[in-house]
């Protein structure tokens, strides 16, 4: 875990407390991803091909042990809870669904749009986010 | 299981029973032009249907959803447009004036087409990468003052061309067709290679069909040598004329059902 994540130091449930302001920032910059390119399905294939795109990320996530991992009945439940796990792990997580959802979204929209969708999302990032996501790369360059 | 190569399927035995119509001509020459204005007016009441049905994919308020809207419109007058015909070419109730009211309808049917395919563009602009861009625009000018130079200057100094008027609608409609072949040209550069380009690449074909059909045609009345099932011209432009609609209805047909499968990631 990086240094610039972490609160002052203290004692064990300083480690605690920057875990899990970890996960909650990790899942914000994941939410922006998949938020983003289902939007940007939305508007440029429709209705149907967004939710097409939600419910087989959904799917997705079931058959990787989301539920087991986190809690959460579904990826669509992080909008309200942010899951109380070791960030590391969770990081993961968001790594492997993300690629998943680049390569489901490119399979959709197109290199093109692709591109053109993540470069808007990137550049709309909050300093920290944008911070975060150098880092780990859930929205890749 | 839904089976996606039906309809092109049902598109290519389309083309080889009316290529074997055209050839053979069951029941005269007459009757060719009955069966060429009846699917005309079928696909192009097709087109229009599912160009509207394409825009409720999108939620109210989008401008993919006005853009299918308007191109459903323009393609509905098109659709009256061939129905006028069809009935002045198969019961010839009156001498038709040329150009005639289907010609107006026609003409009137290219703005709300135009204006889809742009309010579709505008948002995929952004992401349009410049240099394809430069190709297509420098391509489809090549294409234009090619155009303009085989087919309608000759036309314009031929003294069998008929009417200014009906000279002029007849340069028209390829010069109109390169236009909408050029703007939905845009659309799938940005799009392509995704699903989404399904739609825009039946679309493009279809405008391209209607370019070439019409531009022969202009050069077949001008040069008297156009008549339904007569050469090999002919032919080709009531072919091309033909799966221009058929084109049209499959770019609406696919933005209907496109879907994801859990493979495609």
């Amino acid at each position: 875990m990086s240094q610039e994540t972490l609160p002052p130091r203290g004692g064990p449930d300083d480690s605690s407390i920057a875990n899990q302001a970890l996960c909650a920032e990790i899942s914000l910059l994941f939410l922006v991803l998949i938020e983003g390119l289902s939007g940007a399905i939305l508007k440029v294939g429709g209705k149907r091909l967004a939710h097409q795109f939600d419910r087989q990320l959904s799917d997705y996530a079931s058959k990787h042990a989301w539920n087991a991992l986190t809690g959460l009945a579904d990826l669509s439940e992080l909008r309200q809870k942010v899951p109380d796990v070791d960030a590391r792990i969770l990081t993961s997580v968001y790594l492997s669904f993300s690629q998943y959802a680049r390569a489901l979204a490119k399979r959709i929209l197109g290199t093109q749009l692709l591109r053109s969708t993540e470069h808007s999302l990137r550049n709309s990032l909050p300093p920290r986010l944008a911070a975060l996501n150098a880092r780990h790369r859930i929205i890749p360059e | 299981m839904k089976r996606d190569w039906l309809a092109p399927l049902g598109a290519v035995a389309l083309l080889v029973l009316y290529t074997a119509v055209y050839v053979w001509q069951p029941g005269g020459q007459d009757r060719l032009v009955t069966i060429s204005h009846v699917l005309y007016a079928a696909f192009a009441l097709l087109a229009a249907a599912l160009a509207m049905r394409a825009a409720f994919t999108f939620d109210r308020g989008r401008p993919q959803r006005r853009a299918w809207v308007l191109i459903g419109t323009g393609l509905v007058c098109w659709a009256t447009a061939e129905i006028l015909w069809a009935y002045c070419q198969i019961f010839r109730p009156v001498e038709v004036p040329s150009p005639s009211p289907a010609d107006i309808l026609w003409l009137v049917g290219y703005i709300p087409i135009v204006v889809g395919m742009v309010v579709y563009y505008r948002p995929l602009s952004m992401a349009a990468n410049r240099r394809r861009k430069l190709i297509a625009l420098t391509l489809y000018a090549v294409l234009l003052v090619t155009t303009l130079v085989l087919v309608v200057q000759p036309l314009i100094a031929s003294p069998v061309s008929g009417t200014t008027l009906r000279s002029f609608a007849n340069m028209l409609y390829p010069i109109a067709d390169l236009c909408l072949a050029l703007i939905s040209t845009l659309s799938l550069l940005v799009l392509c290679g995704g699903l989404i380009g399904q739609p825009w690449r039946s679309v493009v074909i279809s405008m391209l069909l209607f370019a070439l059909a019409d531009l022969l045609y202009a050069y077949g009345v001008g040069n008297q040598t156009y008549m339904v099932g007569r050469n090999l011209l002919s032919g080709i432009v009531d072919t091309a004329y033909l799966f221009g609609y058929v084109e049209a209805a499959m770019g609406g047909y696919r933005q209907v059902t496109l879907r994801v499968l859990p493979s495609d990631a």
